[in-house]
């Protein structure tokens, strides 16, 4: 584990939720702490160092969604939505919101350490500013502008190197079509998926072993893309 | 006295301009030049045929061009032609300085008749184009009407009815027209208003409208700072439900106050033929329709809401159990967190089913079509049931080349995930479950065989019917029976077909589903 534990902040109004979330997090090494409101979330973001904040959006005094603006209002402390809601739209407004990842409920705990771990660890990277990222048998250096895969370079165009660039900034984190075209194309292009869809092909092709099973740049139904977390296997779902 | 007198020059100036306008329309001017064009025409007839044969009766040929000036051009035009007439056949043809027998006076009596004739017919004939025009346009405002009346009673929701009622607006008035909800509130109703940049300044004026009053007949114009100025106006003086209007005028120019008073008399009208059609009610008929819509989602979202709550600390603790390592050293208790686990991750699917089949049974589903790929949702259906395909043998085929499909990617893979898991649920284990996809006569078609059950007669005719169980599995297998209604439904939200055929019992089954490929040019890059 890393080094010292880690302090999350479970807020849910749920308390046989809380109970099983804390009993979970604690198995998986962290530190919990719990809060059953917004306004007591806020207040424990504010009051202690906190690394990772687990957000329910059914909250009593106020809405998870608000509750999220608030917080990104002055941190950029990682949020994990859980939510019963699991309409695709909803995700793509909470990842364009600065949510960090979201999990559906029911969900499995396993699922729930993953992707913590997964978004704890890409926290402790920015800090570091690592300028390569090394993804199985992909090494993609950000300095060089150069994308390797199993120590042979590969010659992408600039669109696929771009594309690639703005999935690897928050490897594992989902990034959202418009995001993607916004990032790529320009504004005047976020609804051409269909741009999207063809690079994405055609970057796999050149970075999966099977374009058609990628393993690396990973879909996300109706929401966006991520590349698979280099530390986490990609765990089920559920949602 | 220099400013009063600039502005009556302003004032002349603007009623020349308006002057001129009127004259260049039909009726105006052109009518005159084209009046006298046509007498000139006539004369050289007239002057051509008499080198080659006896004259015909001249002031009988000038009734023609007479009649033609009045019904394209009006009476004014008519008058002309016929003066003109007068005077060239008085020239040519008679000589009228030298009055001396009875002959020459009956011609000149002959003239004034010929002057009165085409007078009274260039009079009528172009009363009776204006009532032709008139009998044409009311046809056509009919038939908008009819067309309008129509869309209305197809509109179940007040936004239908408010966009119906703003393409009408729009086609009567020839003009942008923006259409906002009742008095006071600022949104905008129809859903093609989404990508229009609605300017400030009228939607400020919406929501200063109220305070003006009801008898806001005249409208209030605006200009939005990007050149052009709009009229914001209730439709009717007499409701509100009627929502409140921004007509973009254009530019602010000379003859714009007549324009102004054109597009509220329009305004007006409409407003009427809203009220008569029984509108309002209509309104509010859609606006109950759609209070019950989301009362019937509130409740469903609150029975998900019940339901699902305490299944997620359940689901949630028996993975906690299974993590713990107590549990995990004791083969007997972790073989029971295993089955807490699996037992309400099916309770999890049923009331996930349940909710799908409450959906589409209210056509509640929307399908949001959008370009994908179609091996991105099949990985994702595979993903997903891989728990339930565990000791089968799966086999997928994809085509190599990337096909793009217009499809809810979302809909599809959970229409597949039911597919899959009948036939993992159907199929006995270390059989084979193949996964095919591929591009047939313009359809994406994807087949899913299996080595299972197969389907007898009766389960032919009646599978795709909802809480359908074939009688061999009621007792063996687990399940509501709603998995292939559902993934018929998903499947044809996206204009796809789905088909299940089978050699019969125990000769395993293929369901097939069909999903139409796009237009080639959409394909390019």
């Amino acid at each position: 584990m890393t080094d010292g534990e880690q302090h999350v902040l479970v807020v849910d109004d749920e308390a046989q939720i809380r109970q099983f979330v804390r009993a979970g997090m604690e198995l998986g090494g962290y530190r919990v702490t719990e809060a059953a409101n917004g306004s007591d979330a806020l207040r424990e973001i504010t009051l202690h160092p906190i690394d990772l904040v687990i957000l329910d959006l059914a909250l009593p005094d106020i809405d998870g969604s608000e509750l999220l603006e608030r917080i990104r209002g002055w941190t950029g402390v990682p949020v994990i939505i859980l939510s019963v809601r699991a309409g695709e739209a909803e995700k793509v407004k909470l990842l364009e919101l600065g949510a960090d990842d979201y999990v559906v409920k029911p969900f499995f705990m396993s699922e729930l350490l993953a992707r913590a771990k997964v978004v704890l660890r890409r926290q402790s990277e920015r800090k570091d500013g690592e300028s390569a990222l090394r993804l199985d048998r992909l090494v993609i250096d950000f300095a060089a502008r150069t994308v390797e895969l199993d120590g042979k370079r590969l010659n992408l165009t600039p669109k696929e190197y771009r594309l690639l660039q703005v999935l690897a900034q928050h490897p594992g984190k989902v990034i959202t079509h418009q995001n993607l075209l916004k990032s790529v194309w320009g504004q005047a292009h976020v609804n051409n998926t269909q741009y999207l869809r063809i690079f994405v092909r055609k970057l796999r092709q050149k970075i999966e072993v099977d374009p058609n099973r990628p393993k690396i740049l990973l879909t996300e139904l109706g929401v966006g893309y991520r590349l698979s977390d280099p530390t986490s296997r990609d765990h089920a779902r559920l949602d | 006295m220099l400013p009063a007198a600039k502005t009556d020059f302003k004032k002349y100036l603007d009623a020349a301009r308006i002057w001129m306008r009127r004259a260049m329309a039909p009726g105006g001017v052109t009518g005159i030049i084209m009046g006298l064009v046509f007498v000139i025409a006539t004369d050289a007839v007239l002057l051509l045929a008499k080198y080659i044969e006896e004259l015909p009766p001249v002031s009988l040929t000038f009734l023609i061009p007479v009649v033609l000036a009045a019904i394209r051009w009006g009476t004014l035009s008519a008058a002309i032609t016929a003066i003109g007439g007068a005077g060239t056949i008085s020239l040519f043809y008679y000589n009228p300085f030298y009055i001396t027998g009875p002959e020459e006076r009956s011609r000149v009596l002959g003239l004034i008749v010929f002057l009165i004739v085409s007078l009274v017919l260039g009079y009528l004939a172009s009363r009776t184009r204006r009532d032709a025009a008139r009998a044409l346009k009311r046809e056509n405002e009919i038939r908008d009407l009819y067309t309008f009346s129509q869309r209305i009673s197809a509109a179940n929701s007040p936004a239908g009815i408010f966009e119906a009622m703003q393409q009408h607006l729009e086609t009567l008035v020839g003009r942008k027209v923006l259409l906002f909800d009742s008095l006071g509130t600022l949104e905008a109703k129809s859903e093609r208003l989404s990508d229009v940049e609605i300017p400030q300044a009228v939607t400020e004026a919406v929501s200063k409208l109220p305070a003006v009053g009801i008898d806001g007949s005249k409208g209030i114009v605006v200009d939005d700072h990007r050149g052009s100025a709009w009229l914001v106006r209730p439709v009717s003086t007499n409701t509100a439900d009627f929502g409140v209007i921004a007509v973009d005028l254009g530019r602010p120019s000379e003859v714009f106050d007549e324009l102004r008073a054109r597009v509220v008399a329009l305004i007006a009208d409409a407003g009427l033929s809203l009220e008569r059609l029984g509108l309002a009610r209509t309104i509010s008929e859609a606006r109950t329709r759609a209070e019950t819509e989301q009362f019937r989602e509130a409740l469903i979202g609150s029975v998900s809401h019940e339901l699902r709550t305490p299944l997620s600390s359940i689901l949630g603790a028996s993975t906690v159990l299974s993590l713990a390592p107590e549990v995990a050293a004791n083969a007997r208790l972790k073989k029971l967190a295993a089955l807490v686990h699996q037992e309400s991750e099916r309770l999890n699917v049923e009331i996930q089913n349940i909710l799908d089949a409450s959906r589409i049974s209210s056509n509640g589903l929307q399908a949001k079509l959008e370009w994908a790929e179609p091996a991105d949702f099949i990985n994702a259906a595979l993903q997903r049931c891989r728990n339930r395909l565990t000791s089968r043998i799966v086999e997928v085929a994809l085509p190599e080349e990337l096909v793009l499909l217009r499809i809810d990617s979302v809909l599809m893979e959970r229409a597949l995930g039911q597919i899959l898991d009948n036939a993992a649920k159907y199929s006995p284990p270390e059989s084979t479950i193949s996964v095919r996809g591929y591009l047939e006569s313009g359809q994406f078609v994807i087949s899913v065989i299996d080595q299972g059950a197969g389907l007898d007669a009766d389960d032919r005719t009646l599978l795709g019917q909802k809480f359908f169980r074939g009688n061999r599995h009621s007792q063996v297998t687990s399940g509501l029976g709603l998995g292939f209604w559902i993934a018929s439904a998903f499947v044809a939200a996206n204009n796809g077909t789905i088909e299940a055929t089978s050699e019969g019992v125990n000769k395993g089954m293929t369901v097939t589903v069909r999903l139409p490929l796009p237009m080639k040019e959409n394909d390019k890059e």
